[in-house]
Order: C-alpha cells, then structure tokens, then sequence
C-alpha cells in the first residue's frame, strides 16, 4: 500500500508530489508521450527560406493543420501535427458531450501544461477574498516554485498585481511591437487604473537547473515540448530520477472508493482494458478539473448531480501599430503573451487582466480568414502587417452559475453544459464584460483597435477550467471541499487542481493552482504524520 | 513533323488546334516550369528553359515554330529580359546548324518591333529578329498587330474583358493611336500555308494586320459586337503610366503593363499590302472578324467544363497567387480531400463558379460569412501555399518597405470594396454559386 496516490502529472499534481515526499508515492496517469521532434533546432522561417519542406512539421501527414476551416476557432497551438498527443483521446476513454462549450481536456503527460501559455502569476488577497485561504498562506508555496520552475519576469508596475519579484530571472527580451506598447505605456502613465509590465513566464532567459535557455525559433506553436519552458512533466522525471515516486503511465482512473482509513483507486489500463486497484492512505486527485469532477462523480454514482464550471471568458482584440506598417518581420521572438495590460476601469467590479501577443506564432494562414479584405488581400496584409499586428487576450473573471454546469452519464461520459453566450455583453459599454475600456486604452496609446475586427470565442476556450468542487470554510455536501483541499464527505481524498477553486478572477489560474497543491499537500502529510 | 514552342499561349494553342484539324504532326517543346491548364499530351517535351535547347534532337522537324515569349515586368535587368527572350533563339539557331540545318525557323514578332520604340517588349522583338536575320538557318518572320480571336489569353481576351465587366472604360489621352488588329484565324492560314511549303518563305518577313483604325473606335465596335453600351473616359497619359507602374510592383501578372502601354503608344502605321499580296491572301474586315469572335466565343463557352479536383487546384490557387501551384502542391491538395472525408471532391456551386468563369476573388469575399466549402478550399491551399519556399514569400515581409506596404494596403482595400460589390453582384445574377 502506498501512503499516497496522486491521479495526473499536470501541474498541481507535480506540485502536491514535491510536497509529499518523502512519502511513498504512486502517479497514476494517461501520459501520453509526444512525438519524437521532426524539425531540427532553427528558427522554422529560416528553415524555410532556405528551401526545406515543413510540411510534416506544420500541416502533417493527416493534414491537422486544416482543422478549423469549417470556422469553428481552435486554438493554433493546439493544431500542429506535433500536438495530436495534446488532446487525443485514448481508446477506452469516452468523450464528453459538449454544449456551447469547447472543453479541451489533455491525457498528456504533463497534462493541459504541455500547452499552455506558462504564464505565472500570483493572486492577490483582493483576488483571494472569495477563497477560504489568505495569500500568506500560498506566499511560501509561490517563493518554492519561483524557484522550482525558473521565472522570468522583473519588479515592474504590476508588481502590486503579481506579487513579489523575488528569485525571478532576467525577463526574454521583447519583440519591436510589445517594447514599442511598453515604451507609450511609460510615456503617458497618468492615469492610475491601468498598469502595464512584464509577464512573469516559467520560459527560462537563461540556463537554469540544467534547462537551456529559450531560444526564439518560432517552433513554440508546432512543438509541445520545450525544455526551456517549464513542462510539469520534468518534475515527474527528477522525481522519478531520486527515486521519490512510482510514475504509473497507460492508467486511466476512473473512481475511487474509501473505506477504513484506506482509499482505493480503480484504474483502467489502457493496454489490456482490465481494471486494476491501488491503495494508498490518501489520495490527491489533480487530473484538471474536468476529469476530476468526473472521477468523484463516477466514485459516488451520481447522475444527476450538476456541479458548477467555471472558466474565463474572453475576448481577443486585435490592434495595430500603424507606425509598423511594412516592417520586416521578426523572426527572433517569444511569440507568447510578452506583456500584461492590467486595466481597473471603473466599469469593472475588480481589476481586468489582458495579455498582449504580437502574432508571430501561428502559421500565416491561420490569420489570413480574420482579416476583413477579399482573400488576396489578406494574403498582402498578412505580409506586411506581420510586425504591425498584435492581439489583447482580455480574460474575464467567472463566478459558479446554474447554467453552466457538468453532469454525469449512464454510458460514463459527461455533458459539460453551458449558456449561450451572448456576445453583446462584450459590446455593452456598460457591461462587466465591456471590452471598450481595453478599446480606449489601445486608440489613445494610437494603435488602430476596432470593435468590428474582434473576437468572441465560445466559452471554454479560455482552458481555464475551476469550480466544480469549490472550497468553502464551511464545507459539508458531498461535492464540496473544506480550506484544506479535502472533499467534505471523505477522510482523505484531496483535489488538488483548480476544481476546488470557488471563484475564477481575472488571471491566469496555473501559479495559484500549482501553490495551493502545494499548501494542500503539505498539511495532508503532517495529517498523516 | 512541326515543333511549336508557346504552345499554351493565344496563338499557339490556336495553331496547334489547326494542325489536329489538318492532321499535321506536330511536337510541343515545353519548359519544366510551366503549369499548363492542358494535360501532359503524348507529344509533349519538356526541357529546361533555356538550357535544354542544347540536347534537343532537331533531326525529323521540317520546321521549327517560335511563339514563345516570357513576359517582361519592371523589375527585370536587361540581362534577365535577354537571358529569357534571346538566349533562347541563338541556342536554336546554333542546334538548327548542327543537328538540322535544313530545319526552317518561323518566328513571330511583332508590329511593335521597330528601331525607335521605347517599349521592351518591341526592343526585345527586334533584336531577336536581327540575331535571326543574321544567322545563316532559313527563316521566315511574321509581324502581327494586335490579334484577335475568341480565347481566355492574350491582350484582346483582356481588352474584351474589360468592356464586357467595367461600365466606364478608361482610355490613354484621347485614344486616337491607330491600331492595326488581326484576325486570329488569318495568322493560323498565314502559318499553316508556311510551314506547307517553308522554302518557298524563307528569308522572307510579312506584316500581317488589317487596315489601321483608331484605338477608341475600335473599342467602341468591340462594344458593339457585344451588344454593350459603355462610357469612355479619357485619362492622361501619364496618370496611366504611373497607375500601372504602381500595379505591375504590387501584382506580378498584371493583366496590363507599362510595357504594353509603352509599346500600344509607340505603334506606327506599318504596311501590309506587299505582305498580304505576297503571301496570295487578304485579312479578314474587322466587322467580320469580331462577329465571328462573338459566335466563337460563345461556342466556346457552350463547351462541357472538364472539372476535376486538379483544375480546380490549378484555377484557385492562380486566383490567390497568381502563379500556377507546384505539381507537390496539387497532390497535396488532392490527398486533404481523401483525408478528410467531409471535404466534397466535386462541390457543385464551386463547378458553376469555375465553369462560368466567375470572378473568385470576388464571389468569395461576398459569401464568406456563410463558411462555405469555396473559402475552405482557397484556406487549405493558402496552408499548402505558406510551406512552399517559393509562394511562402507572399506572406512574409524579409526587408522593410514602408511605401510599397501602404501602397498594397491601399489597393488591395479599394480592390476588395470592388470585389465585394461585385462578389455580390455576382450572387444576385448567379444564385447557384452558393452550395444550399
């Protein structure tokens, strides 16, 4: 029997297992493994230049580069053919039933991380208030993983937004669009309710426990694995290395069952479809929060329980810095969110975070259907607006609703259920979702932003999923969990991942969530003591 | 046995209908990198331009036909206008003399070749008739003016386009320039009484047009043919000039040229009398020949359009690029339709659109909000097109250049509002563009 089983290899489960050692330890995980690399290591503009075929690389040999034609939005990152393992779904695995939601979930290794955007930013007690926790609590948690990770970040205006700024290494450095947005930030920095810096990036600027340093080859949207940009699976394999856990991959865990002090895991392995038991004393379940609530779900044989889901709406604006009309493009960049637009208008009720991309990432053509010219002209504008054009990823905070909810089968599968969103809440000026101030910020820092040209995906594709078992002070029903992480009704079964969050703000979930295992971890194993 | 070079072009492909018709045994010479709309045909070589001239086996033509002609665009040095245009005829002119030297080579030029003309294209056309003159092979050089015939190619096809689509016609200063059109059918005779009997032509040199008429007159009577009523709008000359000067940098196969325009300003009155007399024959009146042009075109569009997936490959991704896609380009684009099974292989509404010839660009532009198969398509091939180290360039600025970047902006959003109108223009006259 083990003392602890951790269902998942994503990010808040490798954050729980370096807490828990040096317990012995059990990974259950899918695990899909990537592919092994088919580009070599230069920048893919200059491989093409020089006349090299990409094609297996960026359209791939069953031609996953198309997906999404048919206009329904992916997100590019996840289209490349080397990022098939991101999101296939393994036999024996049932897909879920989607309803005005685009539900991404990962049997990666590594999970949802293997794609993510590696932005690492601390909460702040304002955006902790709804949380049975306080900052002080997850600060230690965040210092461990600053150093854990590598960050790359500097103490800048957003400091107050993002936390201390300690142990972070020297920030990348920037691409002509994002230095040009920072240096009219500097110069027209009046007002107090917009603040803009560096986002803090687990992509190492320099070597970093024994990681290279990011090196801009532009391959970041077509390869899944990156060693300069932290990838939880890396933890798995230093533990693995010190011998501080037993990694199970091909396991898919599909309930648990808890008796006498002792939690029993039912794992399918994939390789013969035969069920298998693991026991352990408690069990941390972080398979993101999708998969998390269907286990407890399916661990409890409830079909009719709807439990809440929560995940940031977003609106993508589209801007132009006129002044880069016909620029040369820019080959050597991070083509991840460079900078963060924090905007605290007074239309919001709480401080609206946007992440500013300049689009060098995605493939050309991805882009050339969202411009508003016949199709020859896209393909000119596409050229020589490539160092001109950038996009705000505005992200919106999200609170539990009754309609918005996943539900269990009979047949296994789970419905995930949400309202159709209107998207006249973001055109609504006086609206908590209005996009105008971010509209009003970019035409007076003269970037040509227009409310026709941007984009309202549906909900879900934000993958920031939280919610469905929220913690409470108080916690008592079946799909609830007390400040510590602990589902109400069990002894010890913990969730980990951000199902357990009661309130999504506006920012990027990943850093709190990793801390917040952390933290549940660490008091999960002094219990045990 | 003939062997014709520019095969595909207005005139070639008019000659080597003839020769079918009259059973003539005939060869194509076709460069590699040409993309021709035609299949390979059995009676095909294809060589590397122009190097391949060299290896050629010239021994069982009686007569060499030279049409071909690599246009010229303004970026070109003289020495890339000569290496394509020139280089070529020496090369034939030194195999004719080792391998066949009985071969005849009879080579098209052009009114416009005339020692005073400030247009490339008649510079480029005289210096090749010289190097012909010169060579001691037996030739025979014609000199048509402005031919015309029903086809998709050539600057008539173009001409009469333009009438046929733009209300407003825009003429060169007062368009009072007399031209000399010809009867595409009149060049077919004239050629296939040549090669008949070459030695009965050699060193000989005809003009080959009708009586002179002025530009606008003549527009005016290809209006009429059409039953059009259209405005003329003159503009001045140098307006023109530098407007096309503008679109020949932002579009590499601008329908028409500074060079054209060059070369259309610079034609004089030439003789054809002596020529006609000589050859034993008379041009057709142009009133005739551009009723028969009316029938024939008509006929032409009467004709079953071979769809398939491969001309539509070909014809979108002209629409997009300009250019013809690469032979890997088009099995990649066939292999995504096995693929993906969703994908129709014969979209009907796509098979109208190509059939009646209808403007893509702009159809497209107009029904895009549908999220039709026809924008999925021209997607894919933009995907196909961004990983070809030649049409990957289209998307990618190397080099900063400002000035050309706000001038394609300009024009490609004057461009698109023009499309859009049309595009839905189109959808009113042709409902079928649009799958159900």
């Amino acid at each position: 029997m083990y003392d602890a089983i951790i269902i998942g290899s994503g990010l808040s489960a490798v954050s729980a297992a370096l807490k828990l050692r040096p317990m012995k330890i059990l990974m259950l995980d899918v695990g899909l493994s990537p592919p092994p690399p088919n580009f070599s290591s230069r920048n893919i503009y200059v491989m093409r230049r020089e006349g090299n075929d990409l094609f297996n690389g960026l359209i791939g040999a069953s031609y996953e580069a198309f997906q999404g034609l048919d206009g329904n939005y992916i997100s590019p990152k996840l289209k490349g053919p080397q990022m098939r393992y991101f999101w296939e779904c393994p036999q024996g695995v049932s897909q879920n039933n989607l309803l005005h939601f685009d539900a991404t979930t990962s049997y990666a290794r590594g999970g949802l991380a293997n794609a993510w955007g590696a932005g690492v930013m601390r909460y702040t007690s304002r955006e902790l208030e709804r949380f049975p926790i306080f900052v002080e609590e997850l600060n230690p948690y965040y210092d461990e993983l600053t150093s854990h990770l590598g960050i790359s970040g500097e103490a800048d205006d957003l400091a107050s937004f993002f936390g201390s700024s300690c142990n972070l290494l020297s920030p990348l450095s920037l691409s002509p669009l994002a230095s040009s947005f920072l240096k009219k930030y500097k110069q027209k920095r009046s007002k107090n309710n917009i603040f803009v810096g560096r986002t803090r990036l687990a992509v190492l600027s320099q070597d970093y426990r024994g990681r290279p340093a990011y090196k801009p080859l532009l391959q970041d949207f077509f390869q899944g694995y990156n060693h300069s940009i932290y990838n939880p699976f890396f933890t798995v394999e230093e533990l693995c290395s010190e011998c501080s856990i037993d990694y199970r991959p091909g396991f898919f865990a599909t309930r648990f069952i808890e008796q006498s002090n002792v939690v029993t895991v039912v794992a399918k392995n994939l390789s013969n479809n035969c069920e298998e038991l693991f026991q352990a004393k408690q069990l941390f379940i972080g398979a993101g929060a999708i998969n998390t609530s269907k286990i407890v779900l399916q661990s409890f044989n409830d079909y009719e329980t709807k439990l809440p889901l929560l995940d940031n709406p977003v609106a993508f604006i589209p801007f132009l810095d006129i002044s880069k009309i016909g620029k040369a493009f820019p080959e050597n960049v991070f083509p991840g969110a460079e900078l963060i637009v924090v905007h605290n208008d007074k239309t919001y009720s709480e401080p609206v975070q946007a992440s500013v991309y300049g689009l060098y990432g995605p493939m050309r053509s991805d882009l050339i259907a969202e411009l508003p010219l016949s199709l020859r002209g896209n393909i000119s504008a596409i050229k020589y607006l490539g160092a001109a054009l950038g996009m705000l990823q505005v992200f919106f905070p999200d609170k539990a609703s009754p309609s918005n909810y996943l539900q269990l089968q009979k047949d296994g599968s789970l419905t995930i259920c949400h309202a159709v969103e209107d998207k006249k809440k973001y055109l609504d000026r006086s609206s908590q979702y209005s996009i105008y101030p971010f509209l009003k910020l970019l035409q007076g820092m003269n970037y040509f932003a227009s409310s026709y040209l941007c984009k309202f995906p549906i909900a879900g594709s934000s993958i920031h999923y939280a919610g469905s078992l929220p913690m409470k002070k108080d916690a008592q029903s079946l799909y609830e969990t007390d400040s510590n992480g602990r589902l109400a009704q069990t002894n010890a079964v913990y969730i980990i991942d951000a199902a357990n969050f009661p309130y999504l703000p506006s920012k990027n979930h990943s850093f709190t969530m990793m801390a917040n295992a952390m933290r549940i971890a660490e008091r999960a194993k002094n219990k045990n003591n | 046995m003939i062997l014709i070079t520019g095969a595909s072009g207005f005139i070639g492909s008019h000659i080597c209908l003839l020769f079918e018709k009259n059973k003539i045994p005939y060869t194509i010479l076709k460069r590699q990198e040409t993309q021709d709309s035609n299949r390979e045909a059995s009676n095909t070589i294809s060589i590397e331009w122009p190097e391949g001239i060299n290896l050629l086996d010239l021994s069982k033509f009686s007569s060499i036909l030279y049409l071909t002609y690599i246009p010229i665009c303004q970026s070109m040095s003289q020495e890339a206008i000569e290496y394509a245009n020139l280089l070529p005829i020496s090369l034939f002119i030194d195999r004719i003399k080792e391998s066949n030297p009985a071969c005849h080579l009879l080579f098209i030029s052009s009114q416009s070749a005339i020692s005073h003309t400030a247009s490339k294209y008649g510079k480029i056309k005289l210096a090749a008739e010289n190097l012909i003159k010169k060579s001691e092979v037996s030739w025979t050089i014609l000199r048509p003016g402005l031919v015309i015939g029903a086809s998709s190619k050539g600057l008539f096809s173009r001409i009469s386009t333009l009438i046929r689509w733009v209300p407003i016609i825009p003429l060169v200063g007062t368009a009072d320039n007399v031209i000399q059109p010809v009867y595409l059918s009149d060049i077919g005779n004239v050629i296939m009484k040549i090669v008949g009997s070459p030695e009965s032509y050699a060193a000989c040199e005809y003009n080959l047009a009708s009586s002179p008429i002025k530009f606008h007159d003549f527009l005016r009577k290809i209006a009429i043919s059409f039953h059009l009523k259209r405005l003329f709008l003159p503009l001045p000359k140098k307006l023109v000039y530098f407007s096309l000067l503008l679109i020949e940098h932002l579009w590499k196969n601008a329908p028409v040229t500074t060079t054209n325009l060059l070369g259309f300003l610079d034609l004089r009155i030439m003789p054809v009398e002596a020529s006609w007399n000589a050859l034993k024959m008379s041009p057709t009146p142009l009133g005739e020949a551009l009723k028969g042009i009316a029938k024939e075109q008509e006929a032409l569009n009467d004709l079953p359009f071979p769809y398939d997936l491969e001309i539509e490959a070909k014809i979108l991704f002209k629409t997009l690029f300009s250019v013809s896609p690469s032979t890997k380009l088009i099995k990649r684009y066939l292999d995504a339709h096995q693929m993906n099974k969703s994908m129709e292989i014969c979209d009907p509404s796509i098979k109208y659109i190509l059939s009646h010839q209808l403007d893509i660009e702009a159809v497209e532009l107009a029904i895009r909000p549908k999220k039709t198969i026809l924008t999925k398509k021209l997607l894919m091939l933009t995907f196909l097109a961004e990983i070809d180290p030649i049409t990957s360039q289209a998307m990618v600025n190397e080099k900063d250049c400002r000035f050309f970047a706000f001038a394609s902006l300009f024009y490609f959003f004057i461009r698109s509002i023009y499309k859009k109108v049309k595009g839905h223009f189109l959808l009113w006259r042709h409902p079928k563009c649009m799958t159900p």
